[in-house]
């Protein structure tokens, strides 16, 4: 499908500064490829500079370099593709000594850091553990350390915090606050590292921005002082990410300083018109967003039904024999087509159950352990191989990964078939057992794949990180297997949430799209969360409600229930959401 | 940018070679001294062409005393500077940047080494800056496009290389230019020009009938052969490019292959002078070795002084003293194998004075760039001894080629510059000095001259400093404790004395056949002075007339392979400066054959004689149909019937040794048993 005007207007924004205001299913993603394909094969970009991509989740990066490759981009080595903290990580890993962060520093895992916080806490029994971590996150967000900015931080909590700094970089650690705090340190103080890096980027490519929260912006603007061009792409409409310091005003202020001239992507490639309308409507009630006006590309009417229901087993059983019907149907390839998002993880539990009782798969990727990182995948698709060797598929998939990840760049190979033979002749060779839950680490360690993972790691650091993370989802892949009693294969599959129903929370729905999505438990107290109180905390909530109506392509389930046991065990009369009436009563179909 | 040092570790004989560059790096040195080496270990690490090369590594690579030592890797670090002169090399290597006041520079390393599998590989890095807590990162294919590297054999294929086929200069440089402005234009003339050529009845004819004796071989299907002028692809197109040169004077184009090697050597170097300038990404770096290959001095002279203008970093290995002569001489590298290893030796700028630097500028631009080249020099005195010289090393079995020995003339007595800087830990070449001892009668000129050379002290030097009686034993024990060798007291009266006397009166006569005047001038000064025909009177007479001193020194040297004397005090000279080139003598199973080579072979004739052993070493040649001592010699004293002679020649040896004041040598000699 050729690019929309709106789209093309994007793509050639390639001097100066472009704030993008995008619409779900606006193509964003794709027009985003197309800018950086047009970027260097147009040579906007002399070589050997380059592009930073600022996504905000690692599976978000995952896709851009995949779809990328599938374009047939070949420079990778002037693109950085990655997430706020790993090109922070990167910054510091390079030259974080400046700063006083030794370029070998590793970054602290959850489990460490309440230790630390614990054992501090012994002197202050009456504080809590997530109030603290909570609290000490939210300062650092602000740029607040003990010794900058922190006057107005009570001592109490100023000598918790600088132990805990202390007892960090005592340990040669940072935790995710840091990388963004040093890092923007770094940029500031490290002439050096500034010059080389901002003379590198010459352009500037951030995703998601209204998810950013203070430190980030100051990050970005920085970065942009020497770029040549900076696409700042956003929807406020999306931001739902306030709880974690995220502020969607900084839109606006990245859009002042640096001067930037707005585009937009107003058309929705992705929903049937009544979806795109009735969430339109309910987007309105939003006194504060950006005006921009989204319509829906689809010559389709699409369907949005609503059900309410007595109690949530009610609710399990129509919105999960409805899913039957649509597979009894056919008109889905493949059940990772369905979606069910609730708000709170609980109301999925008697869905769940009805989906076993059928025997449907279904994936809860908030479940796994592991990062979605290329490091777990390229392990399950080296398993994979490994269980087909002769596969086609199984070899294309390896490849593909090793290319989306750039690794055939960094190991100086030519080709990213090159690397994926190597791993295949090895398995072909050298291993003679069959692959099953008892041998992965032999096949592993065989297949060169742990060999693979120390060569392309730029630290030491990194490379325990990446075996750390595969090493999780191995220990997912046996959980999985044993709880389900699957053979090697099948998890596999479950483990990369292959024909399964990809349930989510209203967060976690973010960036993805499908053909149906159920979303359940639309209640008061629980869509708006309980805790919403002012205009602010209701609007994100309805935001939450919009992000998840508009990742449906063909029709949308929603539903509510009368009444509900609440965690203290008592049954209680439930509120519709309100969100139900923002959307008018003509687009509602009853829910089948 | 630059390059800022160079340091090889364990590679073939470069067991620890350490050079810092500052601008173009001129390497000089004997053959086999290593620059050919360290130029191929740069390729390693640099060069796009060099997985070849690296695939060709073997353990034997690995230098032979760090084999025996267990080390079994090999490396090479450079450091590349001057990056913030250079965005686009600087990002290139932008994660691993060092910096050092306001340059930047990055370190390459490139080893060869064992693995745990024992199987070795070749890998390049690029190291963690200083006082950083990084690992190296490998090298990328854009870092190494960064810093293209280029190198020009001796053994260059110009030819190859001015065609824009596979990966010559020409078809690298190529690579970049951009002629899609006129491309379609020709194609379609090279598509004419394959019409027009078709159209031949002969070529058609030849076409048709290629095609009918093939149609029989191929299966299926109809083909047909066609002769064209060139393919009409793009690839084609530039692969056709020739690089011609006009001449103005006829303004025909002819193919630079047509032309001499050393026009295309110049068209060579000029394109590459010309990649650098255009800008494009990358800085190339170009080692060339012996650029004046094929080259009159002129042009050798004019070629150095563009390459040392060029702003990319310029490695040239050479032997021409007209480059040398014109190098700056702190760009200079001289690398010298000492006991099998190379060690390079250059001038260390915050060791020499301006006032050193430029004498030594002047030095060699007057032709005195030999220096560098040898491993021991000789001074003497002025042209008579740089005449005979020659022919005495000869005479003693040895050989100035082979050990590396330069003659250098002294003359206005102004050595003690020479002196100082070849002795000087920078080159570290031992200097032997010879003088004659009329010099030291009326002036104290070569006391200054052993001063300035740092040889004594000033005390000692003034102490000769008046023309008092016994003055001139004075001087002379001084020169003696410094080690310099006096002729007694000029070169004329040293031969006459030492069996040229005939030679040179004879000279005297045959420099003015006609006329005798010469001769009758000589025996007038003899008669009038009082003197004999003997080797006073005769150099007395040769210093009153000057002009005769070459015309003798020519036939001393023409009778020296008839007369086989070499005056001892310039023997001695000569056995030293070979003894100090070689590092001594060993004290092996080839002691004798080596002191044989080293000017001892009279020394160990005379212990045979000495022994009583004269006739039974006659008899041994007799029998093994030996002719010459040098071959006899040896072999005699290590046979079996002769083994008690052996230690009482190798003190003889030893004791010769001493007496031409290597007293270290000596004693090693001494010490040391078979």
């Amino acid at each position: 499908m050729p690019l929309t005007d709106e789209q093309k207007a994007v793509v050639y924004a390639d001097q100066g500064m472009f704030v993008v205001l995008a619409g779900p299913g606006s193509g964003k993603t794709r027009t985003i490829i197309e800018k950086i394909t047009h970027l260097f094969n147009d040579k906007v970009i002399p070589e050997p500079f380059g592009l930073l991509a600022i996504t905000f989740t690692n599976a978000a990066a995952n896709e851009m370099r995949s779809r990328l490759r599938t374009s047939g981009f070949r420079q990778w080595d002037q693109v950085f593709i990655g997430t706020f903290h790993s090109f922070c990580h990167y910054l510091l890993s390079c030259y974080g000594s400046d700063v006083g962060v030794r370029e070998d520093f590793d970054v602290v895992d959850s489990q460490t850091q309440d230790n630390i916080i614990n054992e501090i806490l012994r002197d202050y029994p009456h504080l809590s553990l997530s109030n603290i971590k909570n609290t000490i996150e939210g300062l650092k967000r602000q740029g607040i350390y003990p010794g900058i900015k922190d006057e107005r931080i009570a001592p109490e909590l100023r000598a918790i915090y600088s132990a805990y700094q202390t007892s960090l970089m005592e340990d040669n650690l940072v935790d995710f606050g840091d990388l963004i705090f040093f890092a923007i340190r770094l940029l500031e103080e490290s002439v050096l590292t500034k010059r080389i890096f901002t003379s590198h980027f010459h352009h500037i490519l951030v995703d998601e921005f209204q998810d950013t929260d203070h430190q980030q912006l100051e990050l970005i603007k920085i970065l942009a002082e020497r770029a040549t061009s900076v696409s700042i792409v956003a929807d406020d409409d999306q931001s739902i990410f306030g709880w974690r310091g995220a502020d969607r005003r900084n839109v606006e202020a990245i859009a002042k300083h640096l001067g930037a001239k707005r585009l937009q992507l107003g058309i929705n490639f992705r929903s049937d018109q009544v979806i795109v309308e009735a969430a339109e409507y309910v987007i309105q009630q939003d006194a504060d967003r950006t005006t921009k006006s989204i319509t829906a590309s689809s010559k389709d009417r699409g369907h949005l039904y609503y059900g309410l229901f007595a109690d949530p087993s009610e609710e399990a059983n129509n919105v999960g024999s409805q899913i039957v019907e649509i597979r009894d149907q056919g008109t889905v390839d493949d059940l990772g087509q369905i979606a069910i998002i609730a708000r709170a993880r609980r109301r999925v539990e008697p869905v769940i159950e009805y989906l076993d009782s059928m025997s449907i798969n279904w994936f809860d990727r908030s479940r796994l352990n592991f990062i979605d990182a290329w490091d777990a995948l390229l392990a399950i698709a080296t398993l994979n191989l490994a269980i087909a060797p002769e596969s086609t598929d199984g070899l294309f998939n390896v490849m593909s990964t090793i290319e989306d990840a750039g690794l055939a760049y960094q190991l100086s190979v030519q080709d990213a078939l090159d690397v994926a033979l190597d791993l295949k002749s090895n398995i072909v060779e050298n291993i003679v057992e069959q692959p099953s839950l008892t041998n992965i680490d032999e096949i592993l360690e065989i297949s060169g794949f742990w060999r693979l993972l120390e060569q392309v790691s730029w630290s030491s650091t990194e490379q325990k990180n990446r075996k750390e993370n595969v090493t999780m989802m191995v220990e997912d892949l046996i959980r999985i297997a044993e709880q389900s009693n699957f053979s090697l294969i099948k998890s596999l599959d479950h483990l990369a949430g292959l024909g399964a129903i990809q349930i989510m929370t209203g967060q976690g729905a973010k960036g993805r799209e499908f053909d149906h999505v159920f979303f359940i438990g639309l209640e008061e107290g629980v869509i708006p969360d309980y805790r919403a109180e002012n205009e602010d905390e209701i609007a994100e909530e309805r935001r939450i409600f919009y992000v998840g109506l508009t990742r449906a392509r063909r029709a949308v389930y929603l539903s509510s229930v009368l009444e509900r046991i609440m965690p203290w065990g008592e049954m209680r009369t439930q509120q519709q959401s309100r969100f139900i009436f923002q959307i008018p009563d003509e687009f509602i179909e009853v829910f089948p | 940018m630059k390059l800022r040092s160079v340091h090889i570790r364990n590679f073939r004989n470069l067991k620890d070679v350490y050079v810092v560059f500052s601008g173009i790096g001129v390497i000089v040195g004997e053959n086999d001294s290593g620059k050919t080496n360290f130029l191929h270990a740069l390729r390693l690490v640099l060069d796009p062409q060099a997985i070849r090369l690296r695939l060709d590594l073997s353990e034997t690579d690995i230098n032979d005393d760090a084999r025996v030592a267990g080390e079994l890797w090999f490396s090479v670090t450079m450091e590349i500077g001057d990056l913030q002169r250079h965005p686009d090399v600087e990002t290139c290597f932008k994660e691993r940047i060092d910096i050092d006041e306001n340059e930047t520079f990055v370190t390459i390393e490139g080893k060869y080494e064992r693995g745990e599998d024992g199987v070795y590989s070749f890998t390049n890095v690029v190291k963690p800056p200083a006082e950083r807590h990084n690992d190296p990162i490998p090298m990328k294919p854009r870092m190494f496009r960064a810093i293209p590297f280029h190198y020009l054999s001796a053994l260059r294929d110009s030819e190859r290389d001015m065609r824009a086929t596979g990966r010559s200069a020409l078809a690298q440089l190529l690579d970049d230019v951009d002629f899609s402005d006129v491309e379609e234009d020709v194609r379609g003339y090279l598509h004419s020009a394959n019409v027009a050529l078709g159209a031949s009845a002969d070529v058609n004819e030849l076409a048709q009938g290629i095609t009918s004796h093939m149609t029989q071989l191929l299966p299926g299907g109809q083909s047909q052969v066609k002769l064209t002028v060139s393919d009409e692809d793009s690839l084609a197109i530039k692969r056709g490019i020739r690089l011609g040169l006009q001449k103005f004077t006829d303004g025909s184009v002819v193919d630079i292959s047509r032309h001499g090697t050393g026009i295309q050597n110049i068209a060579l170097i000029a394109l590459f002078r010309h990649r650098v300038e255009a800008g494009s990404f990358g800085i190339p770096i170009l080692a060339i070795e012996e650029p004046e290959a094929h080259l009159h001095p002129h042009a050798q002279r004019n070629l150095f002084r563009d390459l040392a203008e060029m702003v990319v970093p310029v490695i040239v290995t050479t032997h021409s003293p007209e480059i040398v002569k014109h190098a700056d001489p702190l760009r200079l590298v001289l690398f010298r194998t000492i006991e099998g290893a190379t060690h390079p030796f250059q001038l260390d700028p915050t060791k020499i004075s301006d006032d050193d630097l430029k004498f030594l500028a002047q030095l060699m631009r007057g032709g005195r760039s030999e220096l560098f080249f040898a491993r021991a020099l000789i001074i003497v005195e002025g042209q008579s001894e740089v005449l005979a010289f020659p022919e005495f090393v000869n005479a003693l079995g040895c050989d100035l080629d082979r050990d590396g020995i330069s003659v250098v003339n002294a003359e206005c007595n102004n050595f003690a510059f020479i002196l100082k800087s070849c002795s000087s830990s920078q080159f570290s070449i031992p200097a032997v000095v010879t003088y004659d001892t009329d010099g030291l009668k009326d002036t104290n000129n070569l006391l200054k001259e052993a001063y300035r050379a740092g040889l004594i002290d000033r005390e000692t030097r003034d102490a000769g400093s008046n023309n008092t009686d016994g003055i001139v034993t004075i001087r002379r024990e001084i020169l003696d404790s410094v080690g310099w060798f006096a002729a007694e007291d000029c070169f004329e009266e040293e031969v006459c004395k030492h069996g040229y006397l005939d030679v040179v009166l004879q000279a005297i006569i045959n420099n003015d056949p006609d006329h005798h005047s010469d001769h009758r001038a000589l025996e007038n000064f003899l008669r009038d002075e009082g003197h004999t025909a003997d080797h006073q009177g005769v150099s007395a007479f040769i210093k009153k007339r000057a002009t005769l001193k070459v015309p003798v020194a020519r036939a001393v040297a023409s009778a020296v392979k008839d007369v086989m004397r070499v005056p001892p005090c310039y023997a001695n000279t000569i056995r030293k400066a070979v003894l100090q080139s070689q590092g001594g003598l060993r004290v092996d199973q080839n002691f004798e054959k080596q002191a044989c080579q080293s000017g001892f072979l009279d020394v160990l004739l005379n212990a045979i004689r000495e022994q009583g052993a004269f006739d039974q070493y006659k008899a041994f040649c007799a029998e093994h149909e030996i002719v010459r001592n040098e071959v006899g010699v040896p072999g005699f004293i290590a046979t079996e019937t002769s083994q008690t002679l052996r230690p009482i020649t190798k003190l003889a040896v030893a004791d010769a040794v001493a007496e031409c004041r290597c007293t270290d040598y000596a004693d090693e000699i001494r010490r040391t048993d078979f």
